[in-house]
């Protein structure tokens, strides 16, 4: 079987200090959402900033697709950023163009239909959306790319409920079934039976991963009962 | 922490943090037998164990028909080009879109102040159009300048937006080289930056043409005065004073890269100009100390025909020197230290 992600011995310092310490894991090319979990500080950001290569590794390999970070892995994978990295100077139909004119798995009839159920004048200009339109319209350009790999970082966190279900309901329901979706999230609970494998990350190690349904049935928990009480004094 | 009852990767963990779990038999049966009450083992579920875990990597031959490049971004031998027109044709389109709107700005307002500056030479100077016309003179100097640096500006300042601040989470995840990304900046700002030269220029020789007529004839004079000498000679100094202004042009943008990379690594940012400055001065007081160690007669040699065009090769090798120690910095930090917050 091939896998879609693989890292050997990966490490990653900032100066003395170990963010991620000679992680070793791979994640099956099966399609399917892998929930990267774990408290703040953890090393969550760094393993996506490393996949993405806005980061390289201070030890060891990554690789997407048999292939080391770089330009053909970027080509497959679709990242929504936990910052706001839409150019506001924009309107939405240039943000649109630009998606369009750098990924060519950009699916822009897709992506305009999101935008129109979204209710979004195509003139208006990035800097006039609300905070949360803005993150919508990342979240749309993010998933209208027919990519092999899908790493959304926080894609829920610091937005009201109606907002995180418009979100949610947008994630699985654009989800293609071939394609693996990472979500590294804190709120578990909203998202939890759709994952199908689950990572936790503690202090820069992997403390655990696999199948979530395997999970569930052996510990008799939840994956969020598991990482509150894992995660409990952190 | 608390890990108890949450099988024995945790307990395991719990025990030495920096020792990341082992997911082998002999783990699983020692921590078993450890605990009272043997909860699963949760490493038995790793996907490792759940896949064949001796499964051999896919030989990148076989995987490259999934990534979504076409053919033509490799080369012969099969490996990715690190600069493909493709991807540069796309980048350059978005970087001329940005600087131009400035630029045309800045141009339309010369010609506007070119044809008023004609106007204003053309009839009889009289104590009430005298402060009018120093002002508009100033003005259109100003301006004249504003259209050569403005490009300069955008870019540098695109440069750090894109790359440095929030929009270089999408800027990197584009699949395009970093030697892409930097050549693109560069080449679009210095071309920006040509084009202000030459509309300055040009401005200035349709007001030198139709505004001062007078200084134009005796600049003209003053051309056909002066001796071409030997026109091996001459035709040598122009390749390299034309080598020498490429590399100026070029140079300024991959310094200002180069500072640009280097400031991002400060947590309180000094500001682009602050940097050029110390910079600057630096190589002002590196000179006139190599200047200062070099004999008289040795200076004196720069003077003569063949010295000059020594004296030219060694700053054509100099300032190639710069652009290629600049780039280099720039790609390194880009490649290895950028540090997105």
């Amino acid at each position: 079987m091939s896998h879609i992600i693989e890292c050997e011995n990966l490490t990653k310092k900032y100066g003395d200090c170990l963010a991620l310490n000679a992680l070793d894991f791979r994640i099956p090319d099966k399609g399917g959402i892998v929930a990267l979990l774990g408290p703040n500080g953890s090393g969550k950001t760094t393993l996506i900033k490393l996949l993405t290569g806005l980061l390289s590794p201070t030890e060891g390999t990554v690789r997407i697709a048999g292939k080391p970070i770089g330009v053909e892995t970027k080509s497959i994978v679709s990242y929504l950023s936990d910052a706001h990295s839409l150019n506001n100077k924009y309107t939405v139909k240039q943000e649109l163009e630009y998606f369009n004119d750098f990924f060519t798995d950009f699916d822009k009839e897709k992506a305009l239909q999101m935008i129109r159920e979204l209710g979004v004048d195509e003139k208006k200009k990035i800097k006039a959306l609300s905070k949360g339109t803005k993150e919508k319209l990342s979240l749309i350009l993010t998933l209208a790319r027919n990519a092999r790999v899908f790493i959304l970082d926080e894609p829920i966190a610091g937005v009201d409920p109606a907002a995180r279900d418009y979100i949610l309901q947008t994630i699985l329901s654009h989800k293609n079934e071939n394609s693996t979706m990472i979500i590294s999230t804190h709120l578990i609970a909203e998202i939890e039976n759709y994952f199908d494998y689950v990572l936790f990350l503690k202090e820069g190690n992997v403390i655990l991963h696999g199948n979530a349904d395997e999970i569930r049935a052996r510990e008799g928990k939840t994956i969020d009962e598991l990482f509150r009480e894992v995660f409990r004094w952190m | 922490m608390d890990v108890k009852g949450f099988g024995p990767v945790f307990e395991e963990f719990e025990k030495d943090p920096q020792k990341p779990v082992e997911t082998t038999a002999e783990t699983q049966t020692e921590t078993t037998e450890e605990t009272a009450t043997p909860a699963p083992a949760i490493e038995q579920l790793s996907i490792d164990e759940l896949a064949p875990a001796a499964e051999p990597i896919v030989a990148e031959t076989a995987v490259r028909p999934e990534f979504s490049l076409p053919e033509s971004d490799y080369n012969k031998k099969g490996s990715l080009k690190k600069v493909r027109g493709r991807m540069m044709k796309k980048l350059l389109k978005y970087e001329f879109r940005a600087i131009f709107p400035a630029l045309f700005i800045g141009m339309a307002i010369l010609l506007g102040l070119t044809v008023l500056m004609i106007v204003l030479l053309n009839v009889p100077l009289n104590d009430n159009l005298a402060f009018f016309t120093i002002m508009s003179a100033l003005l259109y100097v100003y301006t004249l300048l504003a259209v050569i640096i403005v490009s300069f500006g955008v870019a540098i300042k695109r440069y750090d937006k894109n790359f440095f601040k929030e929009e270089g989470y999408l800027t990197f995840s584009i699949p395009a080289s970093m030697e892409e990304h930097v050549l693109a900046k560069h080449l679009s700002g210095a071309i920006a930056t040509l084009i202000g030269i030459a509309a300055s220029l040009v401005s200035l020789g349709i007001l030198f043409a139709f505004g001062l007529g007078d200084v134009f004839e005796s600049l003209g004079g003053i051309q056909t005065e002066s001796s071409i000498g030997n026109p091996v000679s001459f035709a040598f100094e122009l390749l390299e004073g034309l080598i020498l202004f490429a590399e100026s042009l070029a140079g300024v943008y991959c310094v200002a890269g180069a500072l640009t990379c280097w400031g991002q690594k400060f947590k309180k940012k000094r500001s682009i100009v602050l940097r050029v400055l110390i910079v600057y001065v630096l190589l002002v007081i590196l000179e006139s100390v190599f200047l200062n160690l070099l004999d008289a007669s040795f200076i004196e040699f720069f003077y003569t025909t063949a010295g000059t065009h020594v004296w030219n090769w060694l700053q054509i090798l100099l300032y190639a020197g710069v652009i290629a120690l600049s780039v280099w910095y720039e790609l390194r930090t880009l490649k290895k230290k950028l540090n997105l917050k």
